[in-house]
């Protein structure tokens, strides 16, 4: 209970530091500005290797995945691929990523044995 | 002692049925509304603007529903009705308008111009053509959605994605491929005839309307009638318990996500025949509203637990609300206000009630004794 309280008061505590960061750097701000930014979130603390179901993750993890989305979107705009694609690749590699690690479970469930590097 | 009497059967001393609770919320709604607006809210008017509303956010629910009740979410029913939206407006505008559209013309957001609309001076095909012309349309939208569909059913059940991932990852993916297809400009100016679905008037009764009941009808008989819809109840409650009775989960759970892209795709037809044009990006605001009237109609997010006339009581009760608000001279902006706290109370409602109850069935039954 008082864990589950602090999580959530901390969550707000760094929202309120994402706020004076993002206010910073574009300074303007609009009741609906990041509005579509949640659900990329969610994927970049996935792709970082946190569960959904809670109970694993970790902080470099998150860090690397909200890295690896944004790497790719600026690699993408330097490879001169119009940005139209951004999504489809994101996806892609949403899919992808997860689909391996859900994939490896079953293998791991029907005895077949993983190799971690 | 007590368990025995718990056995047996009796009944708690509170019976609380959700439903009667819709019913009496959305009578006190109308009453009260009615009753500072008499004029302008039961006027004619309004009740056929919400009757026109409802249906394409209806039947977006009713596909949210169909995914929560086997346990998982689909978030990505929002591109899936632009990209089905998208494609078939393509095929609607080609097929209509033969000699004087080629793709590209089209594809450059031709359409949105008005100018060059009226250069091109477009005259729709009449009689049998023209509804041959609307049918294929409406067979490719639910098409190109229910194999969207397929393909989140194929991923959250044979390589066991969680649901939540799967679709936010196609949702990104269809969202994109809409994208890369338009290059984001709208494509509108439907001939008239198509219109008729989503704007039309059947006497006093929208169409729109019409279809949605027959969805509501289809959805209801599908999950308390057939086989495949027991089968979603008996996943989402407890999926492995359903794997040992015999059930097999891949399939039922790629059947479930192929009727949340089909009914996705109804409600393409819906929206795009109703606004005449089609975009990327149409209509996001109702995915986590969908979500919203799924929960707030007592449908459990854990899955297994809600009916369908919880969630139509549901999306009657937000739009006579909204529609009041509105009438009433709220700012749009502060509906979402309303609805986020009517969500988060209802929540809580819904977590305590039980409780309550539980509790009083234990005295009741201590006092027996």
């Amino acid at each position: 209970m008082k864990i589950q309280f602090f999580v959530y008061s901390y969550i707000g505590f760094l929202s309120g530091i994402a706020s004076i960061l993002y206010v910073s750097l574009v300074r303007h701000v609009h009741p609906f500005n990041l509005m579509g930014m949640l659900l990329d979130v969610i994927a970049a603390v996935v792709l970082g290797g946190a569960s959904l179901a809670g109970g694993s993750g970790t902080v470099l993890g998150t860090m690397l995945g909200v890295g690896m989305i944004y790497f790719i979107k600026n690699s993408l705009i330097l490879m001169k691929i119009p940005s139209y694609w951004d999504p489809v690749v994101i996806g892609l590699i949403i899919i992808v990523s997860t689909g391996i690690n859900a994939y490896r479970k079953i293998l791991g469930r029907s005895g077949v044995k993983i190799i971690e590097a | 002692m007590k368990l025995k009497s718990i056995l047996s059967g009796k009944r708690p001393a509170i019976t609380y049925s959700k439903n009667m609770t819709f019913i009496i919320v959305l009578i006190v709604v109308f009453v009260v509304l009615s009753i500072l607006q008499p004029t302008k809210f039961l006027s004619s008017t309004n009740l056929q603007q919400m009757a026109f509303q409802i249906p394409e956010f209806g039947v977006l629910a009713l596909a949210m529903m169909v995914a929560m009740l086997s346990g998982g979410i689909d978030l990505s029913i929002i591109a899936v009705t632009n990209l089905a939206g998208i494609i078939a407006a393509i095929v609607l505008l080609s097929l209509s308008y033969p000699e004087s559209l080629d793709l590209s013309m089209l594809l450059k957001g031709i359409m949105a111009e008005e100018a060059a609309v009226t250069e091109l001076a477009l005259q729709p095909p009449t009689g049998l053509k023209m509804f041959i012309i609307i049918l294929a349309t409406i067979s490719v939208a639910i098409g190109i959605a229910g194999v969207c569909g397929l393909l989140n059913g194929v991923l959250v059940s044979v390589i066991r994605i969680p649901p939540i991932l799967a679709t936010l990852g196609t949702m990104k993916l269809y969202e994109g491929i809409s994208l890369v297809i338009t290059k984001g400009s709208p494509i509108t100016n439907f001939p008239k005839p198509f219109l008729f679905i989503g704007s039309g008037t059947i006497s006093v009764i929208p169409v729109p309307m019409i279809i949605f009941i027959v969805c509501v009808a289809a959805v209801s008989m599908f999950l308390n009638r057939t086989r495949l819809g027991f089968s979603i109840y008996a996943v989402g409650e407890n999926s492995i318990a359903a794997r040992f009775s015999g059930l097999k989960n891949t399939n039922v759970l790629i059947k479930t996500y192929l009727v949340t892209g089909l009914l996705a795709g109804v409600a393409t037809i819906l929206i795009i025949s109703r606004v005449d044009s089609v975009k990327v990006g149409y209509g996001s605001s109702f995915l986590l509203q969908a979500v919203l009237v799924v929960i707030l109609g007592g449908v459990s997010y854990l899955g297994g637990i809600g009916n369908v006339a919880g969630v139509v009581l549901g999306i009657f009760i937000l739009r006579a609300i909204s529609s009041g608000f509105n009438i009433i001279g709220f700012s749009n902006h502060f509906r979402n206000v309303i609805w986020g706290s009517m969500l988060v109370f209802v929540t809580i409602i819904n977590y305590i009630i039980p409780k309550i109850a539980e509790r009083l069935r234990f005295k009741t039954h201590s006092a027996d004794m």
